[in-house]
C-alpha cells in the first residue's frame, strides 16, 4: 500500500517535471515547428512543381509525391537530430549551473528520479513532434496513392534510436562534466575522434594484416561505438539499444554520488576527460607515426612510427590536458593512461609490422589442405549472404583435387608477394580513404576471396582487394579456377539466379570461334520485354530455357561444339530502399547485372526448348520469323 | 529538530565546514553570521540537500536528509541568488511546486500573493532584485515548510518588505513551530528576528548563543580619567575583550555583568564612566577580532 502510494507520488512528480520542461521548452519547440513547416513546404513545392509534368499523368504525380515523401522526411530527420542536441543541452544544463543546482538540488525529488524524469521529458519533447510530422508526410503520400518507401518507414524506428542514443550519451557526459561547454566539446570530440581512431585502426590493419577480410567491419558497430550520431543510420540496432540502456543506467548510478558543487568546475567524473585526451593523443600519434614510418626517419620504418607516435601522442595529450584543466595541474598524475596507450600501440604495431603472428605471410601447405576455393567477387553471383566471410566459408569446400588446391595456394602466394616492398605506413592513408569514402559495395565487389578447409577442421579465409593493389599475380593459376566448371556452376548467375529475376536473355551464334567474334555481331535472339511478345509467355520461355540449360550443363559440362552464346541479364534484388535503387540506377545499367555461358552442341534439351518456343529452326538456325529474332545493323551489313 | 554531527565539507583543498556539530530546535529562528567564506552558505546548502557532507551527518527529525524526498519535502531553501527560467512566472513555478511539495497550500499561496506587492503573471526574470526575492519568498512560504533556510534574504528588500517579512516569519514560527535558519551579514535585521545566533569562522562555530544572553554578556564601557592611575594593569581582574584608548579616555568591551566589573572600575576613581549593551554587530566584530579576524590582521 505504502509502496503504491510512493510510486504514484513519484509518477505525479515525473508528470509535473515533464510539464515544467515542456513549458520551458516552448520557444525551441516553436522554432523547430516553424523551420520544419518551411522545410516541408519547400520540399513539396519543389517536388510537385518540378517533378509533376502532367497533373493527369498518374505515374508522374506518384513520382513527385514519392520525391516529396523522401526529401521531406530527410529534412525532418536532420532537423530532429539538431533539435535533439539542443534539447539535450537544455535538459542537462541544470547540472552545470550553481543557481540551477541550488534550485533543483533542494527540490523534494530524489536525484535519480529527477534525472530520469528530465531524460524522459527531453526524449518525448524531441521525438513526438518529429514523429507527428513524419506521420503527416506519410498520410499525405498515402492519400495520393504513394505507399511509404522503406527509408521513410524505417525513419520511424531510426529516428527514435538515433535521438535516444545521442540523448543518453550526452546525458552521461553531462553527469561527468562540470560545465556545459565541456560537455558539448566532449560530445563533439569523442564522436569525431572515435570515428577517426576507428578509421586509423582499420586503415592500419588493412595495410599490415593483408588478407584480413576487413570489409566485414565496414558497417560494424565497432566503427561507430562511441559516435551515437551514427545511430541515426539505423544499422547495428541491437548495439544501439544496449548502448542507450548502458549510458542511461550508468548516468543514473553516477547521479546520486555526483557532487553538486562540481557545477562550473571542469569535471565531476574524469571519464570524458580521459576519453577525449586518449582519443586525441591516439589520433595525433598515429598521424605523426604513419608519416614518420612512411618516411623511415630512423632508418627502420617501425622505429620512425614509434618515434612519431610518442611525440605526437604526448604533445596532443599535454595540449588537451591544458585546455580541459585550464593549466598543467595533475598533468603527470594523469599521464599513466598515456603511457599505457603508447606501450599498447607500440607493441601492437611491432606484432603486426614484423608479422610475429604469422598471419600475413601464411599460406597453408597444400598437403595440409582438405579443400580450397577462390572467388572473384566481381564475377560471382551469391544468392545467400554476400558478406566476404560467408562467401569464403562456403567457397572453402569448392575444390578438393590436388591440382586446384595447388593453383589456389600458388595464387595466394602471388597475392602476398604483390606489394611486399611497398611502404605499408604510407598505405594507411589510402586505406583510411578507401574504408571511409569508397562505397562498401564498390570496394567489396572488387577483390578475391581465398579460402581453405584444413585437414584439422579449421577454415582459413583471406580477402585481397583489387582496387588499390597493383602488380601482377599468378593469373594462370587463378584462371584455372575461375574458368572451371565448378566455378561456373557455383558462382555464375546463368546457373544460380532465380528465373523470376531474369530480365532478359539473349543468344548469339558462334560463327568462327568461341572467343573471337562473339560480341561484334550483336545478339541474334533477344528474349526481352517487347510489344511483339506476350509477357507471360516470354517469362515462361525464359524459365524453360534456363532450366533446360542448367540440366544440360550438369549432364554434359563443357563438352561438344560451342554453337550459341547465352547471356543472362537479371535485375539485382531490390533492397526495397529507394535511394540505393536510384543511385545504382544512375551508376549501372538500370540496376542490372549479368553473366554469359555457352550452349554446346551436346545441350540437346536446351536446343529443343529453343526450337519449341520458335526461336530456332529445325536445323538450329535463328528463326527469322520469331518475335525474338533481332536483326541488328552490324549483322545486316 | 535538526541535528548536525561532526559535519565536514571540503572543496578540494579548502575545508568549508570543519567538524561542525549543531542542533536547531523546532520553532526557533537562528541567525548564521560569520566572516566571508566561513561556510554559512555551504552549511545551508547541505541542510537543503544540495550538497552532501564529506563526513558527519545531518538528521532531520531523526532521518538522514540527503537525497531523502520525504525529509526534503519539509524544507525550503531560498539561495542568495534564486534561479528562475527566462519565461518563468510565479504562477508557472507554483504549478511545479504544487506537485512536488507535500505541504503546498493554495490558500497560503493566494494570501502571500496578495500580501506582497507583486504581479504573479509577470516574468520573474524581468523583476528587480528585491521583487525576485519576494517572488522566492511567496513560493517558499506557500510550501508551508517546517524548516526554512534563507541565505542573505534581506539583500535587496526595502525596509517595508523587510519588516513585513520579519512579521510573517515570526507569525509562522509562532503558529506552526517552523524552524528558520538565516545566513546574513545584515546583523541589524537578525537582531530583531533571531532568538539564537551562531557565529562561524573558517568552517567552525566560534559561538552559539541566545541573543538575549549574548547581549547581557557583553558591555561597552566608556571610562575617562583626569589622571590615569599608576597601576601595572589598569583592568586587572576584569574580562576585557577589547580596549581602545584616546588620551585619557578608554573604550573597553568587557565580558560580564555590570555587577561584576563596575565596583572594580569605580575603585579606579574615574571622572566619567558609562556602560551600555553591545549591538550584535559590535559583538561580531569583537568576537571575530578575538579570533584574529580584524581590520589589522586582514590588512
Amino acid at each position: 500500500m505504502t509502496q503504491t502510494a510512493s510510486r504514484n507520488r513519484t509518477l505525479r512528480q515525473c508528470v509535473a517535471i515533464f510539464k515544467w520542461e515542456l513549458r520551458n521548452c516552448k520557444m525551441p519547440l516553436l522554432i523547430f515547428g516553424i523551420i520544419t513547416a518551411v522545410g516541408i513546404t519547400f520540399c513539396m513545392m519543389v517536388c510537385l512543381s518540378a517533378g509533376v509534368q502532367e497533373i493527369t499523368d498518374r505515374a508522374s504525380v506518384l513520382g513527385g509525391v514519392r520525391a516529396f515523401q523522401i526529401s521531406a522526411s530527410y529534412v525532418v530527420a536532420i532537423l530532429t537530430a539538431v533539435f535533439t542536441f539542443i534539447c539535450s543541452i537544455r535538459t542537462y544544463a541544470y547540472l552545470h549551473d550553481k543557481r540551477k543546482a541550488d534550485m533543483y538540488g533542494s527540490l523534494p525529488v530524489s536525484r535519480r528520479v529527477f534525472f530520469a524524469a528530465k531524460t524522459a521529458s527531453a526524449a518525448i519533447i524531441s521525438l513526438v513532434p518529429s514523429l507527428l510530422v513524419l506521420s503527416l508526410i506519410a498520410l499525405f503520400s498515402i492519400a495520393f496513392g504513394q505507399p511509404l518507401v522503406n527509408e521513410v518507414s524505417m525513419l520511424f524506428l531510426y529516428l527514435p534510436v538515433g535521438s535516444l542514443a545521442c540523448l543518453a550519451f550526452y546525458g552521461l557526459l553531462a553527469v561527468c562534466c562540470g560545465t556545459t561547454p565541456n560537455t558539448v566539446l566532449s560530445f563533439i570530440f569523442i564522436c569525431a575522434a572515435y570515428s577517426v581512431a576507428a578509421a586509423f585502426v582499420r586503415g592500419t590493419l588493412m595495410s599490415f594484416v593483408q588478407g584480413l577480410p576487413m570489409v566485414i567491419y565496414s558497417d560494424s558497430f565497432v566503427m561507430k561505438a562511441l559516435n551515437p550520431m551514427m545511430a541515426y543510420s539505423g544499422s547495428s540496432l541491437i548495439y544501439w539499444v544496449l548502448f542507450i540502456a548502458a549510458c542511461f543506467i550508468v548516468s543514473v548510478l553516477l547521479m546520486k554520488k555526483r557532487r553538486a558543487e562540481c557545477a562550473q568546475t571542469s569535471f565531476a567524473y574524469m571519464l570524458p576527460a580521459y576519453l577525449v585526451k586518449l582519443l586525441i593523443a591516439f589520433n595525433v600519434g598515429m598521424f605523426l607515426g604513419c608519416i614518420f614510418g612512411s618516411l623511415s626517419v630512423l632508418a627502420v620504418p617501425y622505429f620512425g612510427f614509434a618515434f612519431g607516435f610518442v611525440i605526437g601522442s604526448t604533445a596532443a595529450y599535454a595540449v588537451t590536458h591544458i585546455i580541459l584543466y585550464r593549466g598543467t595541474d595533475k598533468i603527470f598524475k594523469t599521464a599513466i593512461p598515456l603511457a599505457a596507450l603508447v606501450l599498447m600501440v607500440c607493441v601492437g604495431m611491432a606484432v603486426i609490422d614484423f608479422d610475429y603472428w604469422g598471419y600475413t605471410g601464411y599460406v597453408p601447405d597444400a598437403a595440409s589442405v582438405k579443400s580450397a576455393g577462390l572467388v572473384d567477387l566481381a564475377d560471382c553471383y551469391c544468392a545467400g549472404s554476400d558478406s566476404v566471410l560467408s562467401i569464403g566459408r562456403s567457397a572453402a569446400d569448392d575444390f578438393d583435387d590436388e591440382e586446384s588446391i595447388r593453383a589456389v595456394t600458388s595464387y595466394h602466394r602471388s597475392e602476398i608477394n604483390l606489394d611486399k616492398d611497398e611502404s605499408r605506413y604510407g598505405k594507411v592513408w589510402l586505406n583510411i580513404f578507401v574504408g571511409s569514402f569508397v562505397p562498401q559495395g564498390v570496394y567489396e565487389r572488387n577483390g578475391y576471396v581465398i579460402a581453405y578447409k584444413l585437414n584439422n577442421g579449421f577454415t582459413v579465409v583471406r580477402y585481397y582487394d583489387s582496387v588499390f593493389r597493383f602488380g601482377s599475380t599468378d593469373t594462370k593459376s587463378r584462371d584455372l579456377i575461375l574458368d572451371s566448371e565448378t566455378y561456373f556452376r557455383n558462382y555464375s548467375s546463368v546457373m544460380n539466379v532465380a528465373p523470376a529475376y531474369i530480365d532478359a536473355l539473349t543468344l548469339n551464334r558462334m560463327r568462327s570461334s568461341e572467343e573471337d567474334l562473339r560480341y561484334l555481331h550483336g545478339d541474334d535472339l533477344m528474349l526481352k520485354e517487347s510489344e511483339n511478345v506476350d509477357e507471360a509467355k516470354r517469362r515462361d520461355d525464359i524459365r524453360r530455357l534456363i532450366e533446360a540449360y542448367r540440366r544440360d550443363f550438369d549432364a554434359h559440362g563443357k563438352t561438344g561444339k560451342a554453337v550459341y552464346d547465352i547471356n543472362v541479364s537479371y535485375k539485382k534484388q531490390s533492397s526495397n530502399y529507394a535511394l540505393p535503387d536510384i543511385f545504382f540506377d544512375m551508376i549501372s545499367y538500370a540496376g542490372k547485372d549479368g553473366d554469359s555461358g555457352v550452349i554446346y552442341s551436346s545441350y540437346t534439351e536446351t536446343l529443343q526448348v529453343l526450337r519449341d518456343i520458335g526461336a530456332l529452326t529445325k536445323d538450329n538456325e535463328p528463326n527469322t520469323q520469331s518475335p525474338y529474332y533481332y536483326e541488328n545493323q552490324l549483322q545486316a551489313d | 529538530m535538526i541535528e548536525i554531527q561532526n559535519l565536514t565539507k571540503r572543496f578540494e583543498n579548502v575545508v568549508a565546514v570543519d567538524r561542525l556539530s549543531l542542533c536547531f530546535g523546532d520553532g526557533s529562528v537562528t541567525g548564521l553570521v560569520g566572516s566571508n567564506g566561513s561556510g554559512k552558505s555551504t552549511l545551508l546548502r547541505m541542510l537543503a540537500g544540495v550538497f552532501r557532507g564529506d563526513e558527519g551527518s545531518i538528521l532531520l527529525d531523526g532521518q538522514e536528509l540527503f537525497d531523502n524526498p520525504a525529509a526534503k519535502g519539509q524544507c525550503y531553501f531560498v539561495p542568495d541568488f534564486p534561479f528562475f527560467y527566462n519565461n518563468s512566472t510565479i504562477e508557472t513555478t507554483a504549478a511545479l511546486y504544487r506537485s512536488l511539495y507535500p505541504n503546498w497550500s493554495d490558500q497560503a499561496y493566494l494570501r502571500y500573493c496578495s500580501v506582497f506587492p507583486i504581479r504573479t503573471r509577470d516574468r520573474i526574470i524581468n523583476m528587480s532584485k528585491g521583487m525576485q526575492r519576494q517572488a522566492a519568498l511567496i513560493l517558499a512560504l506557500s510550501t508551508c515548510p517546517q524548516y526554512l533556510f534563507l541565505d542573505e534574504i534581506f539583500d535587496g528588500l526595502d525596509p517595508v518588505v523587510r519588516h513585513l517579512l520579519k512579521k510573517i516569519l515570526i507569525q509562522h514560527v509562532a503558529d506552526h513551530r517552523m524552524t528558520v535558519i538565516i545566513a546574513s551579514h545584515n546583523l541589524r535585521e537578525l537582531e530583531d528576528l533571531c532568538d539564537r545566533v551562531c557565529l562561524m569562522h573558517r568552517g567552525k562555530v566560534l559561538m552559539e548563543r541566545d541573543i538575549d544572553s549574548l547581549r547581557a554578556e557583553f558591555r561597552k564601557v566608556q571610562i575617562a580619567f583626569r589622571e590615569i592611575p599608576r597601576v601595572p594593569n589598569l583592568f586587572e581582574g576584569i574580562r576585557v575583550v577589547n580596549v581602545w584608548r584616546n588620551g585619557n579616555v578608554f573604550n573597553v568591551t568587557i565580558r560580564g555583568t555590570e555587577e561584576e566589573f563596575m565596583p572594580r572600575l569605580k575603585a579606579l576613581q574615574p571622572s566619567y564612566i558609562s556602560a551600555m549593551p553591545l549591538t550584535l554587530e559590535e559583538i561580531f566584530i569583537s568576537e571575530m577580532g578575538a579570533a584574529g579576524y580584524d581590520t589589522n590582521s586582514i590588512a
